[in-house]
């Protein structure tokens, strides 16, 4: 029953944020990568390499993004659901509260270590920046959570939790910036990477706050309601 | 009543292992569909993915 309520409620919040993120994606973000694209450097492909699957430019393109805005949504919004409902009673003022959290452990900590990157960029190698993500987001999504729910003297081991991945340090690249030869386009490069830190961090600030709030407000809608007893009659 | 309350509290404590259970599903299943969308190496997934992994500053390329 919780399980479905939640699922439902989920899917609600991100047909609803997915649509507004990829709005504003589509109009401020993307055009920033599709800019960037043109300067990337084309890897020398081995030519028996079969191309892989792409999405085609244009309406295909801007639906896949759609699709995984929709399910990274459901992912944040399920993930967010399980926490409230966990936490006990729900309102839209504390998916607000949540959201806010979300933002800071999701997007602001990892940022700090590895900002946003446009296509073309030099960076340390993927596996070693995931694993550097991963840890960031759920040392920060711990130590948030420390923060807000733990009593007063388990609080410093919070903050350490917070601060810990940035002293272990973000994987860094030997050379940092564009490896692009064109100085002009190096410089065409930085300015739409600084366009682009800027509108990733509103983009994802939006999707954040229309996440909690929504998340909040559904959980309170239909899950809060569901008692023991409701249960057992819907069981039986 | 006193059988209601004894039937309640019975009841109780088997609803809150499964709504913890539950709520371990859902959160399990929201990670599984993340790490699909941002971090599956398949080259499909990557291209699919593409823009909103560079969007929300996943590691990408």
């Amino acid at each position: 029953m919780y399980f479905r309520q939640i699922f439902l409620s989920a899917c609600l919040t991100a047909i609803l944020a997915s649509i507004v993120f990829s709005l504003y994606q589509f109009y401020f973000v993307s055009p920033l990568i599709f800019a960037a694209e043109i300067y990337e450097v084309a890897e020398p492909m081995n030519t028996e390499q079969v191309e892989p699957w792409a999405p085609e430019d244009g309406i295909e393109r801007s639906f896949f993004t759609w699709l995984a805005n929709f399910l990274m949504s459901l992912a944040y919004s399920l993930l967010l659901a399980c926490g409230i409902v966990y936490r006990g009673a729900s309102s839209a003022l504390k998916g607000l509260a949540w959201g806010i959290a979300a933002y800071l452990a999701i997007f602001m900590a990892p940022s700090l270590g590895l900002p946003p990157e446009i296509p073309g960029m030099d960076a340390a190698d993927l596996n070693l920046r995931q694993n550097w993500w991963l840890l960031t987001v759920t040392f920060s999504a711990i130590g948030l959570g420390v923060l807000a729910f733990s009593p007063r003297y388990y609080k410093g081991a919070g903050v350490i939790l917070l601060i810990l991945p940035h002293l272990i340090g973000a994987p860094t690249p030997e050379l940092h910036g564009f490896s692009h030869p064109d100085p002009n386009a190096v410089q065409a490069l930085t300015d739409l990477w600084h366009q682009f830190v800027l509108q990733t961090s509103i983009a994802n600030a939006l999707l954040w706050l229309i996440i909690g709030p929504t998340t909040g407000f559904l959980c309170q809608r239909f899950i809060d309601g569901i008692s023991p007893y409701n249960l057992q009659i819907n069981k039986g | 009543m006193n059988t209601d309350n004894s039937l309640a509290q019975e009841q109780n404590i088997p609803l809150a292992s499964s709504k913890n259970l539950q709520l371990f599903a859902a959160a399990a299943l929201g990670i599984v569909i993340l790490f699909g969308v941002g971090f599956a190496p398949m080259d499909m997934a990557h291209n699919a993915a593409h823009d909103t992994r560079h969007s929300v500053a996943f590691p990408c390329h």
